[in-house]
């Protein structure tokens, strides 16, 4: 090693580039400090002994000069005493042999510990790195500080992503749950499911499918769902498919709807298809569910099989029974009709009791059949309502005039309360409320032996313009115990079998007339005590006719107001029916119930203007009815009425006094002529009404004449025949067209009484046939309709009939219409 | 650009802003950079584009941003990091100004890949000095007023700085006039 020259450091210099140096001499005083040192020991000054100040601890040597110079090599770090700083460094001789100097700086590893120390980086040398040290140290610490955070961010998110994975975990657990469900929901479910993309091409089929089709698993998928369909559809469902998509119009989307597939095996089946779209997918989908409807329309078909057949015997059933009645009634009515003839011939009297009781039951099983019939019409519903105006008072007593002569031959009182309520005129069918009536009324005196039977009819208001009228039939009859009322109802069926035997009929008049009522939106009723009678009352729904066609009040009745007037009658009935009449008109009146009592009103008190007295009080026979009138005071009352019963003919020997009979059952018309000729005022016109006089036995002219009545309506044909036979007449009766041509064949009549509307042959065909199969002046067809409009009658002359009346059957017109036919000569 | 100055543009528009604030900017200059590492260094352009981005989502000029960035970046960041070492650059403003040239020649030996801008300090008195600074990046010229603005707070010596020569209207460097009161320099 060559032994380089000297250097000399002038005093600043080495200041400057060793702040931190420390020279001390052989007895470790301090000889030097640098400028740095001083700030940072204070307490290190020239003179001080180094060791009362600074402490060696590296490296480990006893702190002496010698050693301290024997260590020249080594790094040097000294402490002071309390532990403020640490210098590093080294020792280097001077040359002064006596002294050496140590060279260093602050160990520092905390950038705040250089201001700690009281010291700035003007007080490191610029060589010394320290500080820079530092600064790289403070740079790891701040890249540490940034992996850290950046560590804890990558843990949070890690930590969240665990717990995202957990969530997607479950989610993906859930899902695949849902899709095994989804899948075994596919798989078992009975109907097909396919799933086929926009082109048509299937992309997907359950099991289902398959085995409806008959295809193997996978077979399908991949191929044009129209292999499916029968033509023309297969080709036609992929334009079908490109209209959707172009159009967006639905035909098929989510309506269900019954189609034909084909099987593999090229057997067509009946499905029913619900096709709807699937959303959200890549590309438009459809998803079809099919049902293999076979059995459901095998069972249609058997349904409609079985319901076509029993139509068809139902059809069968009433072709039966209308044939059937036909059959029975063609040759009932020759024989009815045969015994017409043979009672214009000379019998004994033992051979025309026959004959007419050959007639009358003839007649019963006629109306048999027509019962069954209009009860099977009725189940059947087939029959229709007419809607005509009538006056439902007329209807009552036409309907009481039918069974007045039974009920008088029984000695029944039979009477009818017709309330103020009841209109006039109403729109409704008269034919099948009289039907009821009628029925209700023959089956009250058919069923009480002794007593009264009355009818009463009042009206209240329904929904306008609606009314409800309500009729009720009592009778003083043998009743019906209270657990046989509902079977009465029953058809066929009566209160007791007993019965039956006893009173004859079908069991079907009930039935008919509760069907009747509930058809023409009323009910029938019944209630009845056995051996008290029973009440049996109906109502039904009716409109009040527009126009009012009641006649306008007779002048004369105003005459009666203010008179006085003794009824005496032994039923209350008959009695409150007067007393309100006389009273309506003003009247004063009152009333008696037996002979005796009218003797007592008679002798005290006021005189009466008049007296109806009721036939029966006065005495058994003419002669004691004479003497009992004989002793009444005639200057108390000179004007006497009688109320006699129906059909009752030994007018001729009253006396003198009695101005006038009445005959039972009391209505409306005659009441008011009675009382006008009661005090001699002039009574209505007789076309209004009854005769004065009950008609008497029918004159054999009149009954020469051979009447065919043709005429559908059973009540209507039981009307007509009554007036006839009032007006002295006989008829035969043919219920349709068919029948009248059936009659003709077999026999001639004079006169033909034609309804215009019958079932299967109506009165104007039938008119025309007559004409062509027997020309000439044989006959003469008066035709009867309810038509009562300005055509019918040129419709009817046009036909060949010779005149014309309507319906209802007013008795003037009847008589004036027979009148002009004589019987044709050449019978 | 070292981590660092990236790290205090957040610092800064979080603690001004929020953090939502700046997820948007870091979202806006499409930075998808979590963490950014105080000693690594990352492309100028993430810089330039997260103060762009600041200035659209801030609704505020990029000079105003970059003179608040320097402030803080004085008073917050390197205070924060280097605050002991900051202090002991100098016990004055003027002291610190002197020492620029020195620290920033440390600086460049402990970062070798940091192209630290150059400081030079002439014409120094008392109370001020002409500070010149070169850079090989545009723009930066705010962030060295914010700075020097920062270092009046850090020192608490009312500043007055006045731009001499500016690189932006063509001059070599940027040149400012420094001046501070002495009563407040410690």
């Amino acid at each position: 090693m060559t032994a380089l020259p000297p250097l000399t450091l002038p005093p600043g210099s080495f200041a400057k580039a060793f702040p931190f140096h420390l020279a001390f001499d052989r007895a470790l005083v301090i000889t030097q400090v640098g400028a740095s040192l001083r700030r940072l020991g204070p307490e290190l000054r020239t003179g001080a002994r180094l060791a009362e100040i600074l402490t060696l601890e590296q490296p480990r040597i006893p702190l002496e000069f010698s050693t301290i110079a024997a260590s020249q090599h080594l790094l040097f770090v000294l402490a002071s005493h309390d532990s403020r700083f640490r210098l590093r460094g080294q020792v280097a001789p001077l040359t002064d042999p006596d002294q050496m100097v140590f060279l260093g700086s602050p160990w520092v590893t905390e950038p705040a510990a250089i201001r700690q120390l009281g010291l700035t980086l003007d007080d490191f040398a610029l060589h010394d790195p320290v500080v820079d040290l530092l600064q790289i140290l403070q740079s790891q610490r701040a890249t540490l500080a940034d992996l850290q955070k950046l560590t804890d961010r990558l843990s949070r998110q890690k930590e969240a992503l665990r717990e995202a994975n957990d969530r997607l975990a479950r989610q993906f657990a859930e899902l695949e749950r849902i899709q095994g469900l989804s899948r075994s929901i596919l798989e078992t479910a009975v109907d097909g499911i396919i799933t086929i993309n926009e082109t048509g091409v299937i992309e997907a089929v359950n099991p289902a499918v398959e085995r409806l089709f008959g295809y193997e698993s996978g077979e399908l998928l991949g191929r044009n769902v129209s292999m499916l369909m029968p033509s023309p559809v297969r080709e036609a469902h992929d334009g079908y498919l490109m209209r959707y998509l172009r159009t967006g119009q639905r035909r098929v989307l989510g309506i269900g709807r019954e189609v034909t597939g084909v099987r593999k095996d090229g057997i067509l089946i009946p499905l029913y298809l619900a096709v709807g779209e699937v959303t959200g997918g890549d590309r438009p989908r459809f998803t079809g569910i099919l049902h293999d409807i076979s059995e459901r329309q095998n069972a249609a078909r058997a349904l409609r099989a079985a319901k076509e057949s029993a139509e068809t015997a139902n059809r069968a059933k009433s072709e039966f029974l209308a044939n059937m009645s036909h059959e029975i009634r063609t040759p009932l009515n020759a024989v009815i009709g045969m015994t017409g003839l043979l009672l214009d011939t000379e019998l004994n009297p033992e051979q025309h009791d026959c004959v007419e009781t050959i007639r009358t039951s003839g007649n019963t099983l006629l109306e048999l059949i027509n019962d069954i019939l209009d009860f099977s019409k009725i189940e059947s519903g087939r029959l229709e309502l007419e809607q005509t105006a009538f006056d439902p008072r007329a209807c009552l007593e036409d309907a009481l005039d039918l069974v007045t002569p039974a009920a008088t031959a029984k000695n029944l009182e039979l009477a009818c309360w017709i309330d103020e309520s009841v209109p006039a005129q109403i729109i409704a069918d008269p034919s099948r409320l009289r039907q009821i009536l009628v029925n209700l009324l023959a089956n009250a005196v058919k069923f009480t032996p002794a007593g009264e039977v009355w009818v009463e009819a009042v009206a209240k208001p329904a929904v306008s313009p609606q009314i409800e009228l309500r009729f009720a039939v009592h009778d003083t009859g043998i009743g019906i115990a209270a657990d046989r009322l509902q079977r009465l109802f029953q058809p066929f069926s009566q209160a007791d079998s007993s019965i039956s035997r006893q009173y004859g009929g079908t069991g079907l008049g009930l039935a008919i007339s509760r069907r009747l009522a509930e058809l023409m939106d009323g009910v029938l009723e019944v209630e009845s005590k056995p051996d008290q009678g029973s009440t049996f009352a109906f109502t039904v729904q009716a409109l009040l006719a527009p126009v009012d066609l009641t006649l306008p009040e007779e002048p004369a009745l105003a005459a009666l107001a203010e008179r006085r007037l003794l009824v005496a009658d032994s039923h209350a009935i008959n009695r409150r029916i007067l007393e309100r009449h006389a009273r309506a008109r003003g009247m004063s009146v009152q009333t008696a119930a037996s002979a005796a009592e009218v003797m007592a009103l008679w002798q005290t008190g006021d005189p009466f203007d008049a007296a109806l007295l009721e036939l029966s009080l006065l005495g058994r026979d003419a002669q004691s009815r004479s003497n009992w009138l004989d002793q009444l005071p005639v200057e108390r009352a000179s004007r006497i009425g009688l109320m006699a019963p129906f059909g009752f003919r030994g007018h001729k020997r009253f006396p003198a006094c009695v101005q006038t009979v009445l005959a039972k059952p009391l209505k409306a018309a005659p009441m008011d002529r009675a009382l006008l000729r009661l005090f001699d005022l002039t009574p209505p016109t007789p076309a209004a009404g009854e005769p004065v006089i009950p008609a008497g036995p029918p004159s054999r002219r009149r009954e020469m004449l051979r009447i065919l009545l043709a005429e559908d309506n059973v009540v209507n044909q039981r009307v007509a025949l009554k007036l006839l036979e009032r007006l002295g007449y006989r008829a035969d009766v043919a219920s349709n067209g068919f029948e009248v041509l059936e009659a003709l064949a077999r026999q001639p009549y004079d006169l033909i009484l034609m309804d215009v509307q019958m079932p299967e042959l109506d009165g104007l065909e039938a008119t025309r046939r007559i004409r062509a199969h027997w020309p000439g002046p044989t006959q003469t067809i008066i035709a009867m309709t309810a038509n009562a409009m300005q055509g019918d009658r040129e419709l009817c002359l046009a036909a060949g009939m010779d005149g014309y009346i309507a319906k209802p059957i007013n008795r003037e017109e009847l008589r004036a219409a027979l009148a002009g036919v004589r019987p044709t000569p050449e019978r | 650009m070292y981590g660092m100055v990236n790290k205090a543009l957040e610092g800064m528009v979080v603690d001004q802003f929020g953090e939502e604030a700046w997820e948007r900017i870091k979202a806006e200059a499409g930075a998808d950079i979590d963490v950014f590492i105080s000693n690594q260094g990352y492309p100028d352009a993430i810089t330039y584009n997260l103060v762009a981005a600041a200035s659209t989502v801030l609704n505020r000029p990029a000079t105003e941003l970059l003179e608040a960035f320097g402030v803080h970046w004085v008073v917050k960041t390197a205070r924060e990091g280097y605050g002991e070492l900051m202090e002991a650059n100098g016990r004055t403003l003027r002291e610190f100004l002197l020492n620029l040239p020195n620290f920033h020649a440390r600086v460049s030996l402990i970062f070798p890949h940091l192209q630290p801008p150059r400081f030079v300090c002439t014409d120094v008195t008392d109370q001020s000095l002409r500070l010149h600074y070169y850079s090989h990046r545009a723009g930066l010229t705010p962030l060295v007023q914010g700075l020097l603005r920062g270092l009046g707070q850090m020192f608490s010596t009312p500043i007055h700085i006045e731009q001499e020569a500016e690189r932006a209207a063509g001059a070599e460097h940027d040149i400012f006039r420094v001046s501070w009161e002495r009563a407040a320099a410690a």
